[in-house]
């Protein structure tokens, strides 16, 4: 505590406290789907508050580039990496653990097991399926 | 110090995620957690970059955030189609 500098030490603990936020709902949350949510978003928000207090301790223009570049990559590629995850258990079979009727293990849009549909849609492995048959 | 204190909260999380890694009841559940893992050691770069003042540990977190992207893509490629290229 002693050199406490607010402008600092405020966005990064901000930062911390949410990336333990995410860690502890990844643990606790019962699905997938759930426990994507708390690590997507929460994750967002405390890198957005820990490149923010390295930006306004490092003031640099070097410093400060890179951690632009990497808090928008952040910023870009997190949703995306959730959606990728949850496409592929969705499509592997992994049901929600709350469906429709909110019993267990009910999935509501019927898209169990069509990975290999989704295989035959996509042309790239369409192609690769043909020339795996040959 | 404050920041040795985030280094302990993120490294916190790191161990609890880790758990996460190993008892994960699906393959969806480890990759997650990976890509957990991979952007907490970006976060970690970044609060030893501010703790001991060097830009370079900031290339390396850049470096690391995109490799952690690619593998988290290759890895999901892998558990849908069952291949990474064609």
């Amino acid at each position: 505590m002693a050199d406490f500098s607010p402008l600092r030490d405020i966005p990064i603990l901000i930062g911390a406290f949410f990336v333990l936020t995410a860690a502890v709902g990844m643990v606790r949350f019962p699905d997938l789907y759930s426990r994507l949510h708390a690590s997507s978003k929460l994750v967002t928000l405390g890198s957005a508050g820990i490149f923010l207090g390295a930006a306004l301790e490092l003031t640099d223009a070097a410093a400060f580039t890179r951690l632009a570049a990497v808090l928008l990559f952040q910023f870009l590629t997190t949703p995306l990496t959730a959606y990728l995850i949850a496409q592929a258990a969705y499509l592997r079979g992994l049901p929600p653990l709350l469906g429709s009727g909110g019993q267990r293990g009910v999935d509501e849009w019927g898209a169990l097991g069509q990975a290999e549909q989704v295989a035959q849609a996509d042309p790239d492995a369409q192609r690769s399926l043909a020339a795996e048959g040959q | 110090m404050i920041i040795n204190l985030a280094l302990g909260i993120v490294t916190l999380s790191v161990l609890l995620v880790t758990s996460r890694v190993l008892r994960g009841p699906s393959w969806g559940d480890r990759i997650m957690a990976f890509d957990f893992l991979s952007v907490n050691l970006v976060l970690l770069f970044a609060l030893i970059a501010v703790k001991t003042h060097l830009i370079v540990v900031l290339d390396a977190a850049l470096v690391l955030s995109l490799l952690g992207f690619l593998s988290t893509v290759a890895l999901t490629r892998y558990l849908l189609l069952g291949r990474v290229m064609r």
